[in-house]
């Protein structure tokens, strides 16, 4: 079996092609690989060995429309560390699917050592959670993608 | 040791502290309202956060923001540039109890010196002359008729809490006093959150000549030489010198003495700045800027010495291995200010380049000049072995700028450095309006 390091990247791309992963991540000693499947709007990206982030230039943008007139987003008002339930063995405030009604927590975002908790502004439902829990979210980062209701 | 840190500014100072952090191996962390999103200093730093809208008091002024993404990015520090918080000693206070290093003076002494009566006492301490005036706040008008009777019109009164040229009036007769201490006091209020003047002597056609220094908080501390100042449109500062042309060995020796005594008395951390007017011979006290200064390039250049990268081996404890003889001070350097007169597009940008000349700067060409914030465009700084070399030097920088797109003051700024009256280095802060506003 080759080890990583004596693959070559046409190989690495290959193996990456024929599984099912969305995203892929590697390295080893001799790079650092990092693939993802495009979507609408991406494109393959193999990043170098110095680069370490990509995230920093998607997340300023401002909240694209969704396709579809009902549905938002919610982003964040703050910069903080975000957690979706009240407590780390609570139940989440809410899951794919859960209908809220406004003044609903759905979140909560800590910084400073305060806990947040982020209300919704309207009735909606949870299409799509878009951030990642116990990580950090900038301003205006796009939280949950909903459907008003 | 600090491996990471959060710069607290935007444009071309973010930029400056990034480039001393590279040279000094630390990663850094940019942060940026929504309308940076697309500048240098966030795509120069190692990671990025958007901490809000574009109005600064959403964003760079957003203290919890700016400590929460320190805090969950593990950066050891914080370089707060200038302005916005950089001299703000609450912030500074914050910043340490988050358990970060904030790079400046200690919050204590920035609270100090930011008050300016409390400053000219402190001054008045250790020695230095200060222009006449009272030493406390004014208490009411009669105290006022008295002080200025004393120290003789014009007077100007200044807002104890204030800066940056707000919060100030000149008063030349008596009859006035009444109406502009009651004006002075509203400004101060609600400029300042504090009513409190105090009274000077308002100086007609001085010079502002500051001091650089560099201390550790251990000991230690150094003078870089003067900077001249005195070259401004509306108290804001358009071209800056080292050596000043007007001072003799004397007097720049007993500025700089009395400087680094002042520091040493205050026990004062980091890079730092005393202000003085000098006019007909003699110096007075102004102010003292805690922070890093916009002009601080010019006093690298002719000390050899990066300001910033000494601000952040203070900041991790070191002490400073240097003593004056190890600060020898060489040539001439002049910085000059490109501002943007209207914002917008910038469709065409080209610095210069080529020997002893130095750009610090945040833009190129499709850059958009936000109107959110300071309109700088560049420093354009030169060295030379002499103040005649250095103005050709300039000129020769300036001449290779091209700024499309947006109004400039590229034009008058070479206006300034061909005049008669700045060549012979005779001149007060009247310069502009006697030269910009003539040719109009």
């Amino acid at each position: 079996m080759d080890t990583i390091e004596n693959m070559d990247l046409a190989s690495v791309l290959s193996l990456f092609e024929q599984s099912s992963l969305s995203e892929m991540e590697l390295s080893c000693s001799r790079y650092s690989l990092k693939f993802k499947r495009p979507t609408s709007e991406d494109q393959v990206v193999v990043s170098t060995p110095v680069k370490t982030v990509a995230k920093k230039a998607e997340a300023a943008e401002p909240v694209a429309q969704s396709a579809s007139e009902d549905l938002q987003t919610i982003n964040s008002p703050i910069v903080g560390t975000f957690y979706l339930t009240p407590a780390p063995d609570a139940p989440p405030y809410v899951k794919v699917g859960s209908q809220v009604k406004q003044g609903d927590v759905v979140c909560t975002i800590e910084a400073m050592k305060l806990m947040n908790q982020l209300e919704t502004e309207y009735d909606c439902e949870i299409v799509e959670i878009l951030a990642k829990p116990e990580a950090l979210v900038e301003f205006g980062q796009p939280l949950f993608k909903v459907k008003k209701l | 040791m600090i491996k990471k840190l959060l710069i607290a500014n935007r444009g071309e100072i973010a930029v400056r502290v990034i480039r001393a952090c590279r040279d000094l191996g630390i990663k850094t962390v940019a942060v940026f309202s929504t309308a940076d999103a697309n500048t240098l200093a966030v795509r120069m730093a190692d990671e990025a956060v958007c901490i809000g809208e574009s109005a600064t008091d959403k964003s760079y002024l957003n203290v919890p923001n700016i400590i929460t993404a320190a805090c969950a990015l593990r950066c050891d520090a914080i370089h707060p540039g200038v302005g916005f918080l950089s001299e703000n000693a609450d912030f500074a206070k914050k910043v340490e109890d988050a358990g970060l290093i904030f790079i400046g003076p200690k919050s204590e002494t920035i609270a100090l010196l930011g008050n300016k009566v409390a400053a000219r006492t402190a001054a008045l301490a250790a020695k230095i002359p200060i222009t006449p005036g009272s030493t406390e706040v004014l208490k009411d008008l009669a105290d006022a008729k008295e002080t200025a009777k004393k120290i003789g019109y014009p007077v100007i009164l200044k807002a104890a809490a204030g800066g940056g040229g707000r919060g100030m009036r000149i008063v030349r007769k008596e009859e006035q006093l009444e109406q502009s201490l009651q004006i002075a006091k509203k400004e101060a209020l609600s400029f300042f959150g504090d009513a409190s003047v105090h009274m000077e002597r308002y100086l007609e056609q001085p010079r502002h000549v500051e001091i650089q220094l560099l201390a550790d908080g251990q000991g230690t501390v150094v003078h870089l030489g003067e900077r001249d100042c005195s070259v401004q449109k509306n108290h804001q500062k358009l071209l800056e010198e080292s050596p000043s042309p007007i001072l003799d060995e004397e007097m720049r020796k007993a500025m700089c003495a009395d400087s680094v005594r002042l520091f040493k008395e205050l026990g004062y951390r980091s890079a730092g700045t005393v202000e003085f007017l000098v006019e007909d011979g003699a110096y007075y006290f102004m102010e003292v800027n805690a922070r890093l200064q916009v002009e601080h390039p010019v006093s690298e250049l002719v000390s050899s010495i990066d300001l910033v990268q000494a601000q952040i081996a203070i900041a991790e404890g070191k002490k400073l291995n240097l003593k004056q003889k190890d600060v020898p001070l060489k040539g001439y350097a002049l910085e000059c200010r490109i501002n943007a007169l209207s914002a917008g597009k910038i469709t065409n940008l080209s610095f210069p380049f080529g020997p002893f000349v130095r750009v610090d700067s945040y833009l190129e060409t499709g850059s958009v000049l936000s109107p959110y914030y300071d309109s700088m465009i560049a420093k354009i700084i030169v060295w030379a072995s002499d103040r005649d070399k250095g103005l050709a030097v300039m000129m020769r920088a300036l001449e290779e700028v091209v700024i499309e797109g947006i109004k400039t003051n590229l034009e008058e700024q070479k206006l300034l450095i061909t005049s008669k009256q700045f060549r012979s280095g005779r001149f007060g802060t009247d310069l502009y309006q006697k030269v910009c506003e003539q040719e109009k």
